[in-house]
């Protein structure tokens, strides 16, 4: 079980989403995704991108700058 | 009648409000617009009919580019299910975007076709290796056509299953239908009567053709090991002969 970070600062939608579909292809059962984005609709981004490919989001918050950091499990 | 821009003090404010949200559309809020009331500048209004209209039309194209990023996530989901052997995963058609819809619909007639073909090469499996159960204690397992390396290792386990759910104390192999083996399938068809004997049964080969044995002696497989009789019937002979024996 790994964990793979990804740092999607700085993109807009729907690029955060499009480098979280990329890298889950190499994702294995078990692993773990950790995300770092400040795109302001990321929050609802994620947690329609968890719902429709059917992996459960473990943390989804936001830092006083603004950033979100979230956790997926696959 | 509209005050002209210069000196205008409510010019500076309308502009300051333009370049806010124009800033959060760049930075991703895409659904950042103008609101208030007319200015009664008609420069200052039209460009904040066109900021909203452009903000909605950017809205549109940035909900239709997430609609494609999540369905290409949800194809690469149900695609990598299928490479892991899932072939009862679908695709869900609920994509409002035609082209989407048309995709998904490909994908699934795809993986269908390969589901149905998996089932067939299951039954065809099972057809190439059958086990019959000739006399109480004997079973034949009839092999006819090309044998692969895969093919050969298919029919080990499958005589070893049978051999343990017949109870058999004889297993014949029979090879009338074997044209041809190379050194691979000789080797499994000797770990295969070793196995046998492991569990305690005999095993018997039948129906070596001349060209077989000429390529059992070349490759140096030792025919001794084996216990062979020309034809089935033979085998069979040999077989009952043996379980009457022993009773």
């Amino acid at each position: 079980m790994a964990t793979v970070t990804l740092d999607l600062k700085g993109l807009r939608c729907p690029q955060p989403i499009l480098k979280i579909t990329a890298k889950s292809v190499d994702m294995k059962p078990g692993d773990v995704m950790e995300a770092e984005a400040n795109c302001p609709t990321f929050e609802q981004d994620v947690k329609t991108w968890c719902e429709r490919v059917g992996k459960p989001l473990l943390l989804i918050q936001k830092d006083a700058a603004g950033v979100f950091h979230c956790k997926i499990q696959f | 009648m509209s005050k002209p821009p210069q000196n205008n003090p409510d010019l500076g404010s309308a502009l300051a409000q333009h370049i806010d949200v124009l800033k959060k559309l760049v930075e991703g809020d895409i659904k950042a617009r103008l609101g208030g009331e007319a200015t009664g500048i008609r420069i200052v209004d039209e460009m904040s009919e066109y900021i909203n209209h452009i903000a909605s039309v950017y809205e549109d194209s940035v909900n239709q580019s997430m609609e494609l990023s999540l369905a290409i996530a949800q194809f690469l989901n149900v695609l990598n299910q299928v490479a892991e052997g899932n072939l009862k995963v679908r695709v869900p058609m609920d994509f409002e975007q035609e082209a989407l819809a048309a995709l998904g619909k490909g994908i699934n007639t795809a993986i269908e076709k390969v589901a149905e073909r998996s089932i067939l090469e299951e039954l065809l499996k099972e057809l190439s290796t059958p086990v019959l159960y000739t006399w109480e204690g004997v079973i034949v397992m009839p092999l006819i056509g090309t044998l692969t390396s895969n093919r050969a290792q298919d029919a080990m386990e499958r005589l070893l299953n049978s051999i343990t759910q017949y109870r058999a104390k004889v297993a014949i192999i029979d090879i009338t239908g074997v044209p041809v083996i190379d050194s691979m399938v000789a080797q499994h068809l000797i770990k295969t009567v070793k196995a046998v004997k492991i569990l305690g049964s005999d095993a018997i080969i039948t129906g070596i053709s001349a060209e077989v044995a000429s390529i059992l002696v070349k490759i140096g497989i030792e025919v001794e090991q084996f216990t062979t009789r020309n034809t089935l019937r033979e085998g069979l002979q040999h077989a009952i002969k043996s379980i009457e024996g022993n009773k």
